[in-house]
């Protein structure tokens, strides 16, 4: 609402009794009359003034669920069931994250007893959710003098996810699988496509897996080919929504890369069959239990609509219960990485989890935003420059460390698609898997 | 529009009473007000938000200063009409800014504007109406409206008080 410097009527009111007492006290008829252009305006405002609010509100809006971008139209229907008032301010508060495009959130109208007001306009958001519960609506009379204030109950929600770029094909390979099947090889043989190995042939196995060239170097015996089993695993997707390591500068952030990343992946994994489950570690620790299928893709995509980042204390003190995301699972780690979260990165590795960490390049997003302003052109460029190398620098190295410990990095540039750069990156196991001969070759 | 009649409106009140107060010969006192003038619109014009408010109660204060030294009740009534008015158009123009143009804000302001001149002009016509009435109160009537204007304050400030809770 709007700010009145001061009470307009404390002001006027405090003038008209100042001068009045004065002409009083000192029976100057001037004074007096002085005071009477004051006391027709006060008059006025007092007999003009509202005497109650009572108004009713009917809020529609065109869609609760939207993907960013995409236009929601609030239709409002304000009935006065009070007396006429004569000026009405009205305002829909709204969050940050919305950005009114056609009409607008407030209105300054008058309304008559019985009177009603259509209003309507649209919006666009980005990531987030958000309640309307109010209207503030702030009656006076014409001139402004005595104002009631008062916040309209109203219903409605609007909820706009995250982008989820698609990501067609993620490699893991964890040690645990479950019993449902999925593609990721469970080093088990059982009806799968990649080959595991070779046995001799057993009544009933079927003719199509005879290994017939096996087969003719031993003319006593026939041999059939074993397949691996692909089954779904447990996928325990951690966001990292701390407020130190996110923000970058003032209104500069990564998080909304971070959520980008960690939805995009999320639907991947579901996508393959895995049961996937997501812990947002930001002011509070918020837990989407695993689960499979669309409904818990609709849960993740809420969740991280909501997510915000906050401040909390060292990733050090997380426990992850082995409950929902057991040990040998597979954990993806959202983060743009601080040197303190090696340790407890390496902790988890040393329990047994596969690691992936997806972590946005801090230091080139900050380059590349000071290439763009007049800092560039500074004296201080320079000396920017060579932080930026030596923060590069231990970037690499704390990455290197959580490499050599068997974890697997995506170093994301987030001026590339991540769809792009997680296919590169994770479309094939990693280098060592591939080394120490932990995936299956087909055949 | 109402942005001109506000600055208008200010510089008529303080030239109203600067004349005055030329007339009884304050000179010192009128060329402090035409200067006072200037600071006030550059106050106005950067976005101080209570400068009419401070303009009333120095047209006000000035107006009632001059009266007490024998100017023309005209003067001071002009002078603070002119900041009356000037002080209702700047709350009225940080109103206005809620409008939309589906509010019409021309017509609002039209409408507004309309009002004021009446209250103004009502106003101002009773003042110099007063002129002509002689009433010539003695200590016990005065006393009775003093207390009475104290007794107004007190349930001002109490009315006040109770809304704000």
């Amino acid at each position: 609402m709007v700010n009145q410097p001061m009470s307009r009527i404390l002001l006027l009111g405090t003038l008209f009794f100042v001068v009045l007492l004065g002409g009083l006290a000192t029976f100057n008829a001037g004074w007096l009359a002085l005071t009477l252009p004051l006391a027709i305006y006060l008059l006025w405002g007092f007999l003009s003034a509202p005497e109650n609010i009572n108004l009713s509100v009917e809020r529609t809006l065109s869609a609760e669920r939207v993907a960013p971008g995409q236009t929601v139209v609030v239709a409002l229907r304000i009935t006065n069931h009070g007396s006429a008032i004569g000026q009405l301010l009205l305002r829909d508060p709204l969050p940050d994250f919305i950005k009114v495009n056609d009409g607008s959130s407030h209105r300054l109208v008058s309304l008559r007893h019985g009177e009603s007001l259509a209003w309507k306009y649209s919006f666009t958001g980005q990531r987030g959710f958000h309640t309307f519960k109010i209207i503030e609506a702030a009656a006076s009379d014409p001139l402004g003098l005595l104002t009631m204030r008062r916040s309209l109950d109203t219903s409605g929600q609007i909820m706009v996810l995250p982008m989820a770029p698609r990501v067609k094909r993620v490699v893991i390979r964890t040690r645990v699988t479950r019993i449902y099947s999925g593609n990721i090889p469970a080093r088990l043989d059982g009806s799968g496509v990649d080959f595991l190995g070779l046995r001799e042939y057993q009544p009933g196995d079927s003719l199509r897996i005879i290994n017939w060239r096996v087969s003719a170097r031993y003319p006593q015996a026939l041999f059939s080919n074993e397949y691996e089993q692909e089954r779904a695993a447990d996928v325990g997707i951690i966001l990292d929504a701390r407020l130190q390591v996110n923000r970058l500068g003032t209104n500069l952030t990564l998080f909304e890369h971070s959520i980008l990343a960690a939805a995009a992946l999320s639907n991947a994994f579901l996508a393959s069959g895995n049961r996937v489950g997501l812990l947002i570690y930001g002011q509070y620790i918020n837990w989407t239990i695993p689960a499979y299928g669309k409904l818990q893709r609709e849960r993740i995509s809420q969740a991280l609509a909501c997510a915000a980042p906050g401040d909390n204390q060292a990733f050090t003190s997380m426990y992850i219960p082995s409950r929902l995301f057991p040990a040998n699972s597979q954990l993806v780690f959202v983060s743009p990485l601080q040197t303190d979260d090696v340790q407890p990165l390496l902790r988890l590795r040393a329990r047994g989890y596969a690691l992936i960490v997806i972590c946005p390049n801090a230091v080139r997003f900050e380059m590349d935003l000071m290439s763009k302003t007049n800092l560039s052109q500074s004296k201080q460029a320079e000396t920017m420059r060579q932080a930026a190398r030596i923060l590069a620098m231990r970037r690499h190295i704390t990455l290197q460390r959580l490499r050599h410990a068997g974890v697997q990095i995506v170093d994301w540039d987030v001026k590339q698609p991540f769809e792009k750069v997680a296919e590169s990156a994770l479309s094939r196991p990693p280098t060592f898997m591939r080394a120490i001969g932990a995936v299956g070759s087909r055949q | 529009m109402s942005r001109l009649w506000m600055y208008l409106s200010m510089a008529t009140g303080f030239i109203s009473i600067a004349a005055g107060l030329q007339k009884v010969g304050a000179w010192q006192a009128s060329l402090s007000l035409l200067a006072s003038i200037m600071l006030l619109f550059v106050l106005a014009w950067r976005g101080f938000r209570a400068t009419c408010g401070l303009a009333l109660v120095i047209t006000i204060f000035a107006a009632a200063a001059g009266l007490w030294r024998g100017m023309p009740l005209v003067y001071a009534v002009g002078g603070v009409i002119g900041g009356l008015a000037a002080w209702d158009l700047e709350g009225f123009l940080i109103r206005l800014t809620l409008a939309t143009q589906e509010d019409n804000p021309l017509h609002i302001e039209r409408t507004h504007l309309t009002r004021l001149a009446v209250i103004l002009l009502l106003g101002g016509g009773i003042s110099m109406a007063t002129q002509g009435i002689n009433i010539n109160f003695n200590f016990e009537t005065a006393a009775v409206l003093a207390i009475f204007s104290f007794a107004g304050i007190g349930t001002l400030i109490n009315w006040l008080r109770n809304k704000e809770k």
